[in-house]
């Protein structure tokens, strides 16, 4: 990385910059609403609740932040089957997949999402790049295209999400630490000919990882109009092959809606297979939902 | 149509309990009588939360006295509770027996107070006597009484008084005979009731009344035909207009009003009452009887409500008709036998909400003679026990008084308007059926949820809650009632008004109280 172990100092006065910086663009940022969401993370980040903004362990990330697949040094592939609400009668199903692959000019990445339930299918497409441009810090952007089909009706729309990931470095011996923002949904109108579009409001995200000794710790808050999210996700080595995962969430809007996750991660050569359960306190009567995933480094 | 003013008219029968009638006002609760002691009958009980046989208005009785068993009743007192709040005029301690023959068994010095009904905590002094040499305490003789008229201090407006013994010497032991309270104000409750006489049968049409009801008071009017065995039917008290509801046609009726206060200064007032009647009558008689009286619970039953009708010379005749206590699908209506289809003859609308079937005859097939009419379709019974009335209305009479007199419908006998349904239906609630999918709010009003609730005996909410797939409740709809058929609506828009954005919701429809069996889950979507 080129970081040296016993910067914290500067690592420190680094955060606050970053900190006031991010207040100030979270003020220029106007609320607005949106109804339903179109999820592309797998089984990895469902584990960590979603807080991989700032995660360079997985392809997954691409689907919360564009920046970290700069750092992520190997190609790979990623797929995640998943069952949502497992309590319904006819529970809505989730695939996806997600691809990185390294270059010497940078990380190009690819997402490809899918959400169908009874008479509504949901799509979700990213394609985007990544680079490192100095050793603290890397750039990536995407654009993304989502859309819907309900039968006789359907629509969909480009947006476009930036995010960078900084280097804070060694503040102790053992711990090290990286910050990470986004700006995501650039470009997305909330109303056609005065009525919603069903898109998602831009949405700023800033995240922080915490590593050390095997650990990793993520926590990612997301402002999206006048909702906000709490996300935290913690991963840990078993065994150097097998990984559990611990992560929660907290989604605020007129209801408050908290959700448990848990997973597992198996690495066997250069497969990693992964399982992630989730469950939410507050709407725990749908039931819980399960993803699969499986992916492939080289 | 006619008008009956019962303030205009002394040949209405008027009987009231304490309720009063003034030329300017109206009926209004009478006044508390001043030497009526409110607290006779009411509660009193010592400072250990005992009842002490205090307020019974007998002191010749030794067993109604109450005597200290101790030598120190310093600081001992009583409560009583008069069970609302009252304006107290005057407080009296009549000594027990035993200190009528023992003088010694006075109460040496005392202390009266009073709290308002959610104020127990805070009291507030009426009369304090320091040092007491009556065998009778009453605060009318007594100079520390706060609350005289001319120099009140102190709101004496309470429900609970606190006689306090606040002295003792050497003689202590105190005998206690009666506590008395007077008050002054309104009566807390009374009724009215108005008992009129028609010279020939009539249907009675609008029941119109005004009325004064201030906060603290409430008003309530009942109505009922003059038959004995029957039960007061409520016109609804905020409307100030109703219809009457008895049996028709009748030749006289009965109107109640309920008065009730809960300060002791205002009171309702009853100022006009008009009854509308008509003396053309839709039918001479109109007598209804269903069959079967025993179906299965939870099935589909073909029913057959037949209505023996007599229509004299003058008569509006029968075009409208209405069964109360059943949503029926009308296959069809035999009139003395003759079938009439859907459509061509007739129409009709059922609702499972109010239980209720109307039915709309086309103008070429008015009732206009004596016949059976017989009114044939399907019914899914759902609880125990059903009662299917019937009334009768005529367009003409609509259209020239400007709304529809029905007139309500006889028993063929005491049972003829009874279905029992028995059995047991298999679950608590069905599946549910949703009308569209996707549901756009900007082409069609609203998405119904369909479903029956059945093994519900008694009354409870039904709520349909609505989410979208970040967890976030969006709307949720709330429905009172017991086993039926349910159609609950949602018209697209969120708990602040505003129509949802296209996308996949979640929804739940939950029986409350029932647990698991009483819920069902699904999605549906809103694309436009």
């Amino acid at each position: 990385m080129g970081i040296k172990a016993g910067d914290g100092e500067h690592a420190l006065s680094r955060i606050r910059a970053w900190s006031i910086s991010w207040i100030l663009v979270w003020c220029a940022v106007q609320p607005t609403f949106a109804a339903f969401e179109v999820g592309g993370g797998g089984a990895y980040s469902s584990a960590l609740a979603g807080a991989l903004s700032t995660s360079v362990e997985s392809v997954e990330s691409v689907w919360f932040n564009p920046a970290p697949s700069a750092r992520i040094g190997t190609s790979s592939v990623s797929s995640t089957h998943g069952t949502l609400w497992s309590g319904l009668e006819e529970s809505p199903s989730v695939h996806s997949v997600s691809g990185a692959w390294v270059s010497r000019w940078g990380t190009v990445q690819v997402g490809y999402v899918t959400l169908r339930a009874q008479g509504w299918d949901e799509k979700g497409l990213l394609v985007g790049g990544s680079r490192v441009l100095s050793p603290r810090f890397a750039l990536g952007a995407q654009v993304q295209r989502n859309g819907w089909d309900a039968g006789r009706l359907a629509r969909h729309h480009w947006v476009g999400n930036v995010g960078f990931i900084y280097e804070a470095g060694w503040l102790t011996r053992k711990t090290y630490v990286r910050f990470s923002g986004v700006l995501a949904n650039i470009g997305s109108s909330l109303r056609n000919a005065g009525r919603r579009t069903g898109q998602r409001p831009r949405s700023i995200t800033v995240g922080m990882q915490v590593m050390g000794n095997g650990r990793v710790g993520n926590v990612d808050w997301r402002l999206e109009a006048d909702r906000w999210e709490l996300r935290a996700g913690y991963e840990s080595e078993l065994r150097d092959d097998l990984m559990v995962r611990l992560g929660g969430r907290l989604y605020v809007a007129e209801t408050v809606n908290r959700t448990g996750h848990a997973g597992l991660g198996y690495e066997w050569r250069n497969l990693r297979f992964d399982y992630a359960f989730s469950h939410s306190y507050d709407l725990g009567k749908f039931g819980a939902q399960h993803r699969f995933g499986v992916g492939y480094v080289w | 149509m006619a008008d009956w003013l019962w303030n205009e008219d002394d040949a209405a029968l008027l009987i009231t309990d304490h309720v009063r009638l003034t030329s300017d006002v109206g009926l209004e609760l009478d006044s508390l009588p001043p030497d009526r002691n409110v607290a006779l009958g009411e509660v009193a009980k010592n400072d250990f939360g005992q009842r002490v046989p205090l307020t019974d208005g007998e002191i010749s009785l030794v067993a109604s006295e109450w005597i200290s068993n101790t030598p120190n009743v310093f600081g001992r007192y009583f409560t009583i509770d008069l069970g609302r709040n009252r304006a107290i005029t005057r407080v009296r301690m009549r000594p027990g027996q035993t200190a009528l023959n023992q003088p010694e068994y006075y109460v040496r010095g005392y202390r009266v107070e009073a709290a308002l009904a959610n104020e127990v905590d805070i009291w507030r002094l009426l009369a304090e006597e320091r040092n007491n040499f009556n065998l009778l305490i009453d605060t009318e003789l007594d100079s520390t009484w706060r609350v005289l008229s001319e120099k009140e201090t102190v709101s004496r407006v309470g429900q609970h008084v606190r006689f306090t013994i606040t002295r003792q010497d050497r003689s202590n032991w105190v005998a206690l005979g009666d506590i008395e309270v007077y008050a002054e104000g309104f009566e807390h409750e009374g009724s009215a009731v108005l008992k009129w006489s028609f010279e020939e049968p009539v249907n009675v049409g609008r029941v119109r009344w005004q009325a004064e009801v201030s906060d603290e008071t409430a008003f309530m009017l009942y109505a009922k035909d003059r038959d004995d065995t029957r039960d007061w039917i409520t016109l609804y008290p905020m409307d100030q207009n109703g219809l009457f509801g008895g049996a028709e046609p009748n030749i006289g009726i009965e109107i109640l009003g309920e008065f009730t206060t809960a300060n002791p200064f205002a009171t309702p007032r009853w100022q006009q009452l008009e009854v509308e009647y008509d003396r053309t009558l839709v039918a001479a008689s109109a007598i209804g009887s269903v069959l079967p009286n025993l179906v299965d619970k939870g099935k589909n039953t073909e029913v057959t409500y037949s209505i023996e009708v007599e229509v004299n010379d003058g008569n509006y005749g029968i075009d409208r008709i209405v069964l109360d206590g059943a949503a029926m699908d009308v296959e069809h209506i035999l009139i003395d036998g003759v079938s009439f289809e859907e459509g061509r003859d007739f129409s009709f609308s059922s609702s499972d909400e109010e239980a209720q079937t109307e039915i709309y005859l086309k103008p070429f097939n008015t009732v206009d003679r004596d016949a059976v009419v017989q009114i044939v379709g399907q019914v899914l019974f759902l609880n125990e026990s059903y009662e299917i009335g019937f009334r009768v209305g005529n367009s003409l009479q609509e259209t020239s008084d400007g709304y529809l007199n029905w007139q309500n419908g006889l028993k063929k006998t005491a049972g003829s308007w009874s279905v029992k349904a028995d059995g047991q239906p298999g679950q608590l609630l069905s599946t549910v059926e949703l009308s569209q999918r996707p549901f756009s709010p900007y082409e069609k009003d609203v998405l119904e949820f369909s479903f029956v609730v059945s093994n519900l005996n008694n009354p409870t909410d039904v709520v349909l809650s609505l989410y979208d797939l970040s967890g976030n409740r969006v709307r949720s709809v709330r429905q009172n009632g017991s086993a039926r058929k349910y159609t609950i609506r949602w018209d697209g828009k969120s708990e602040g008004g505003q129509t949802v954005d296209p996308g996949l919701y979640l929804y739940e429809v939950e029986v409350r109280g029932s647990g698991d069996k009483g819920r069902r889950r699904g999605t549906c979507v809103v694309a436009y």
